[in-house]
């Protein structure tokens, strides 16, 4: 095996056994997040557990693909060629460690490609490096997640979503409705803003290569990423889709020129399962950098009680404009003859409690007295008994 | 959280609600689409007895010797299975489905008329899974299958699941997308 292809063995191995450290610490934040003894904080506990356990056995922390994407960085004068074999060794090799399961099939015999390795697959795109050096990044999704993402043409009548900012918001937010827990939720959702069906689904998939708390430099669209997280965090999916606060780590929105009649609103989707790393390599292609910070040591925080949020007491008193004369004088007649019934109807109800009362103090004593006779009846009759049985004995 | 141990009897299943976090204990059985249709078309399933649970999942495992060990058992989707989940509760007397995704009206139909529940376990998270399985019993019909779509029975202890859908006829993932498709509107767009 050559440098490069050990590197790229390696990249495979970092990309699926261990979370970058900002996904660790999205994830984290969102277990401490959620509603203490709620399920939602059990399932983000239980995702946390997940990749413990996989870095302690050295395990991918799932086995679950169905694609795997190399985008590399080169300089200009790079021999393209053996960097699409090498990866392609690489994945071929990763398949046979067990690091990735075996899903590639060929479509048309539906029989199955051994090694991962086959046509057009795993995707290795290329673009001019700005500098001299050579990066490739790595991003691996599941069936689940590749099949959570959609697209849609704007303006669009059936989710009355017109060709403009908030015509984007909902779009991305039926989106949302769309995938629920599918695709391994909590997760961060790519949107491509433009140009056509291709090149827009292309632009959302490289969002998700932008690191979680990461930000779109136009203000603008900054801030529908801001609003969309808050928004999508508001529709109770939850993780895994099951209910709770979470249905989202992060939303990354990018724009390309669209065409004046219609613009295309793409929205890639990658779920817990984040599998995305990238290396700068050495000329010679051994690891120089890893492009994602690493966590050194996965802990899960033990006091996981977010700090209670200070609520200001809300004013519940209605607002009222100040009453005009003749209001004032047409309400304040209003409440004295309301007043005048209600006394009235205090003082009839007074004289008939009273002769109520009367009624049933006789009633209680009348049955006092039958009471009485019952038992000087009783008596009499057992004496009568004890006689009988006296006389026969 | 809720302990169910296995084999699951009626009176067991019916106390189980949509929603309910529940730690099983006992043995599973692995089943992959490609088993579901060899049920579909009639074949027979003799390690299947009454009260037991089916996992849609495909396991990573090792052969050391004669014996199997697991390195990852994530969930599959159910959903592409909703139709053919009903004839295991009908002919073998399984009392379960545990996988990812939603599941909709035959398996509704299918729980409510057989006591059964479906249940939903954590996406993806193949070695924590693992981790709760402490004996990988017998792997039935590798001999005839890839290892990942074969039988797997296995020993699992407290073994995370939610309740999709109860016997009572509710179904979490309905709720789920109620409540969102109500805040939805809410959020007046």
């Amino acid at each position: 095996m050559s440098a490069l292809e050990s590197s790229l063995l390696e990249l495979i191995r970092e990309a699926s056994t261990r979370l970058a450290d900002d996904v660790w610490q999205g994830l984290v934040s969102a277990y401490r997040s959620e509603t203490e003894d709620s399920r939602s904080k059990a399932i983000m506990r239980w995702i946390l557990e997940n990749q413990v356990t996989a870095a302690a056995e050295n395990l991918p922390i799932t086995p679950h693909t169905s694609s795997m994407h190399f985008h590399v960085e080169c300089p200009a004068g790079t021999d393209r060629a053996s960097l699409t074999e090498a990866a392609r060794v690489a994945v071929a090799n990763a398949t046979k460690d067990g690091l990735v399961s075996q899903y590639l099939v060929d479509p048309i015999s539906g029989k199955s490609l051994k090694t991962n390795v086959g046509v057009g697959m795993p995707q290795v795109h290329f673009a001019e490096a700005p500098s001299d050096a050579l990066r490739i990044r790595l991003l691996m999704k599941g069936n689940g997640a590749e099949g959570a993402g959609w697209q849609t043409v704007l303006p669009d009548v059936s989710i009355t979503a017109a060709f403009d900012l908030p015509g984007v918001r909902r779009a991305v937010l039926e989106a949302l409705i769309r995938i629920q827990g599918r695709g391994c939720g909590p997760g961060v959702i790519g949107v491509g803003i433009g140009g056509d069906r291709a090149s827009g689904m292309t632009l959302a998939h490289r969002q998700l290569f932008r690191g979680i708390g990461d930000r779109n430099s136009v203000r603008v669209i900054a801030q529908l990423e801001k609003q969309l997280l808050e928004d999508a965090n508001n529709l109770g999916i939850g993780p895994l889709g099951l209910g709770g606060k979470t249905t989202l780590l992060g939303v990354k929105i990018a724009a390309e020129s669209s065409p004046k009649e219609s613009c295309y609103v793409s929205i890639s989707y990658l779920g817990w399962t984040y599998r995305r790393q990238g290396v700068e390599l050495t000329p010679d292609g051994e690891i120089k950098t890893w492009i994602y910070p690493r966590t050194s040591n996965y802990e899960i925080p033990k006091v996981a009680t977010s700090a209670p949020k200070k609520v200001k007491p809300v004013d519940t008193t209605p607002k009222r404009r100040p009453r005009t004369a003749r209001e004032a004088l047409l309400e304040d007649a209003r409440d004295k003859a309301i007043r005048t019934v209600d006394s009235v109807s205090a003082a009839k109800a007074s004289a008939k409690g009273k002769k109520a009362k009367k009624a049933t103090k006789s009633a209680t004593s009348s049955s006092r007295s039958s009471t009485a006779a019952k038992k000087t009846a009783a008596k009499k009759k057992t004496k009568v008994a004890k006689k009988r049985t006296t006389g026969k004995g | 959280m809720t302990a169910l141990e296995l084999p699951a009897a009626v009176p067991t299943m019916r106390e189980l609600h949509v929603g309910e976090q529940v730690a099983l204990t006992g043995t599973i059985f692995t089943m992959r689409p490609a088993v579901y249709e060899y049920v579909h078309d009639g074949g027979e399933m003799p390690f299947l007895s009454e009260g037991s649970l089916i996992y849609n999942a495909s396991p990573v495992g090792r052969k050391k010797g004669k014996k199997w060990t697991i390195d990852s058992v994530a969930p599959d989707h159910s959903t592409p299975l909703d139709s053919m989940i009903k004839e295991l509760f009908v002919r073998f007397g399984v009392r379960g489905v545990i996988g990812r995704g939603e599941l909709g009206k035959p398996s509704l139909e299918a729980c409510r008329q057989y006591t059964s529940c479906c249940f939903h376990t954590i996406a993806g998270a193949g070695p924590l899974l693992a981790s709760h399985v402490k004996n990988v019993n017998e792997v039935h019909a590798i001999e005839k299958l890839d290892p990942s779509d074969a039988v797997w029975e296995l020993e699992v202890e407290d073994f995370p699941i939610v309740v999709m859908i109860d016997s009572h006829g509710q179904s979490l993932h309905d709720m789920i997308r109620d409540v969102s498709n109500r805040r939805l509107l809410n959020l007046q767009l």
